[in-house]
């Protein structure tokens, strides 16, 4: 159930406490100021009664919420006998619930004329007024009725959009449905189509959401169904006039081998997209205004909502092809290296036969040994020829992973985006206690830097796991101001005693200036950490002070625009 | 005796094969080498050799690699002739296992005579 419909639903529980109380207020009038039938303390004992009854009737149905209909006239019938029935205040009375009808609380369907409602009043005229009829009575229950009939037809309306908008809420909560974007559309004709009323009038069929590009026309996005082919008669000219106008409509335009001419085209503008809604009929709408009313009230606003979902779909689906392609990069080295592989196990062949074989030489038999000693000399040959091929190959392999670019793609973003990667990462660390000393301000916050936002989080990732592995499990990150804009990790070293001697390796390999120097010792997440770094031309510098391990990083501050 | 090799760079390992076949069998091997499946022709006359060896990366112009050319001669019931793999890849035997072959002896990459010796002895080295 979507949000509007339980606040619907709580406001109607509350909407019904507050009308019995309304009823005893007035019923307490009637006692007060008109001549009453019965002694007050029989009153007030109806009242406690009809208090009582209520309660255990609250928000029930169906049968339930019938007795709860019943349980308010009985009261009424008991607080208004032998009064004066011709007395406006007093037939007022008699009317409320019917004021009311709009906001029954049960479940059942609400009915602006209410046969049950209108029997049970009558019934009770009927008993109060010495089992009388009066037909003028009928007359007021009729005229309130058909006001009812006018404001639930209005909520009827509201109830309608509420269900279309509601849609896009829905369809997030529920497991984000992420690729799954057609079905929104598909929704939405669906509980049109539910809605009797509003579907005749207007003879929704199917919702098409195009992408209008500049060169290359209309590219279908999503579909309230599902369409192999679609024929637009001059579709040239079609585009060039979507291109400049707002809504279009009745084209001729083909869809599986159907045609459609009842049909309207509304384009809309989205982070610098023309995007465009093509909206299919049955047949030709019966009343153009309720047409042009339809369409700006209820279609325009909901297809807006609808193309911001269509563009986080897409920007989702860019990140994914991104992160292939940096998969893909990955799997073509490792690729590379096992072929390198493949090739230097061929090549070392005679090289470890030619050495097997002069091992072997000694122990053979005399009758073998010149054919054997023929056997060495052209394998050491075969070695020897092998020996350039196999330089040459781990040389190429060697300068491969020297210049390996790490990074595929950066952006500019803010120092705020910045801080909130690094919090998060070091907040996801169960291992470690993050405290964090702030000295950037509004102003720090607003600069820029250069950064891949994959490889930053991974690199502040690595960092951490380089820092935990000597780290008491509490660590300072400070982002600092006063020399330069950078961020400091200071780390508590555990026995540091014992420590020390590796730590100083570790800091003297990072702080290496010549990266290659470094990949002959180090790990390869720190290998990587420092090939980004260096590309990404953030100073870093690793050191250890008394018990502490702390490694800063200077950030290159950029002067461009950031959109994050 | 002949053994057929399945291998398409033999001339980096001939050598090995000519010392384990001077030192161990008298030089009374022969062995036929084929630098790709579709070479040998039809893989039904493998019966008519002693043993099988196979390099595991036959190229890429090979009709079949060499674990689908263990699993055809699984399919035409040779499987149980003396098979040996040439490879460089230490984990093969999961996958031979996965494809529910025999636990064939491996000849490790790069070879040696001595390495040849090791898997024939496998199978009860003897001329």
């Amino acid at each position: 159930m979507s949000i509007i419909k339980v606040t619907d639903s709580v406001i109607k529980l509350a909407i019904s406490i507050l009308f019995r109380a309304i009823l005893i207020i007035y019923a307490v009038f009637l006692i007060s100021v008109y001549q009453n039938h019965f002694s007050i303390y029989w009153y007030l004992l109806a009242i406690c009664i009809y208090i009582a009854i209520y309660s255990s009737l609250f928000n029930k149905h169906k049968l339930l919420a019938f007795l709860r209909l019943v349980n308010d006239y009985a009261f009424m019938g008991i607080i208004l006998y032998g009064k004066p029935l011709e007395n406006l205040q007093i037939s007022l009375f008699l009317l409320l619930p019917l004021l009311n009808n709009i906001n029954h609380s049960g479940k059942r369907k609400i009915r602006p004329f209410s046969v049950r409602l209108s029997a049970v009043i009558l019934i009770t005229h009927f008993i109060i007024n010495d089992f009388k009829f009066n037909w003028l009575f009928l007359t007021s229950i009729f005229a309130i009725s058909l006001i009812n009939s006018l404001i639930s037809f209005r909520f009827y309306l509201i109830n309608y959009v509420n269900n279309l908008y509601s849609i896009i809420e829905e369809f997030y909560r529920d497991n984000l449905n992420i690729g799954k974007t057609h079905r929104i559309l598909k929704e939405v004709v669906k509980r049109h189509e539910q809605n009797k009323f509003v579907s005749r009038w207007i003879p929704l069929r199917s919702i098409i959401l195009f992408q209008l590009r500049d060169e290359k026309g209309l590219k279908i996005l999503l579909s309230s169904e599902f369409i192999a082919n679609i024929i637009i008669k001059d579709n040239a000219t079609l585009c060039e006039t979507l291109l400049t106008e707002n809504s279009l409509s009745n084209q001729t335009i083909v869809l599986d081998g159907r045609e459609s001419k009842q049909n309207l085209f509304l384009i809309m503008e989205y982070k610098a997209n023309k995007y465009v809604f093509f909206v299919d009929f049955y047949r030709r709408p019966p009343i153009d205004i309720a047409l042009n009313i339809y369409v700006t009230k209820v279609l325009e606003p909901l297809f807006s909502k609808i193309v911001q979902v269509a563009y986080t779909e897409y920007q989702l689906s860019l990140e994914n092809k991104k992160y292939f392609k940096e998969l893909k990069n990955r799997m073509e080295s490792i690729e590379t290296a096992v072929n390198a592989i493949h090739y230097l196990n061929n090549k070392l062949s005679p090289v470890l036969n030619y050495f097997e074989m002069l091992r072997l030489l000694p122990e053979t038999e005399p009758s073998k040994v010149d054919q054997l000693k023929e056997l060495i000399e052209t394998e050491k040959k075969n070695a020897i020829d092998s020996l350039a091929p196999i330089t040459a190959k781990m040389n190429q392999m060697a300068e491969k992973t020297m210049i390996h670019n790490i990074i595929s793609e950066t952006k500019i973003i803010s120092l705020r985006k910045l801080f909130s990667i690094v919090r998060n990462i070091c907040e996801e660390d169960n291992a470690i206690q993050f405290n964090y000393s702030v000295e950037w301000n509004e102003n720090t916050f607003d600069k820029k830097v250069l950064i891949n936002l994959n490889l930053i989080s991974y690199v502040i990732e690595e960092l951490i796991i380089n820092l935990k592995k000597y780290s008491t499990g509490s660590c300072v990150v400070t982002f600092h101001n006063k020399t330069g804009t950078s961020i400091s990790f200071k780390n508590q070293v555990k026995n540091i005693d014992k420590q020390r001697a590796v730590i100083n390796k570790v800091t003297q390999d990072f702080n290496q200036e010549n990266v290659n120097e470094m990949m002959k010792r180090s790990s390869t997440g720190l290998r990587m950490v420092k090939q980004y770094l260096i590309q990404q031309d953030i100073k870093h510098k690793m050191t250890l002070l008394n018990e502490n391990l702390i490694l800063t990083l200077t950030l290159k501050i950029e002067d461009g625009n950031s959109n994050i | 005796m002949e053994i057929a090799i399945f291998e398409n760079e033999f001339r980096a390992i001939k050598t090995s094969f000519d010392g384990f076949n001077l030192l161990y069998f008298d030089n009374k091997l022969e062995y036929k080498v084929f630098p790709s499946s579709q070479d040998f022709g039809d893989l039904k006359n493998l019966s008519d050799y002693a043993y099988v060896i196979i390099d595991i990366d036959l190229s890429i112009k090979s009709t079949l690699d060499g674990f689908q050319l263990l699993e055809e001669m699984k399919r035409l019931e040779l499987d149980s002739m003396k098979i040996m793999i040439l490879t460089g890849h230490i984990a093969i035997k999961d996958r031979l296992k996965a494809l529910n072959l025999p636990d064939y002896p491996i000849i490790p990459k790069p070879i040696s005579l001595t390495k040849i010796k090791d898997a024939f002895d496998f199978y009860g080295l003897s001329l």
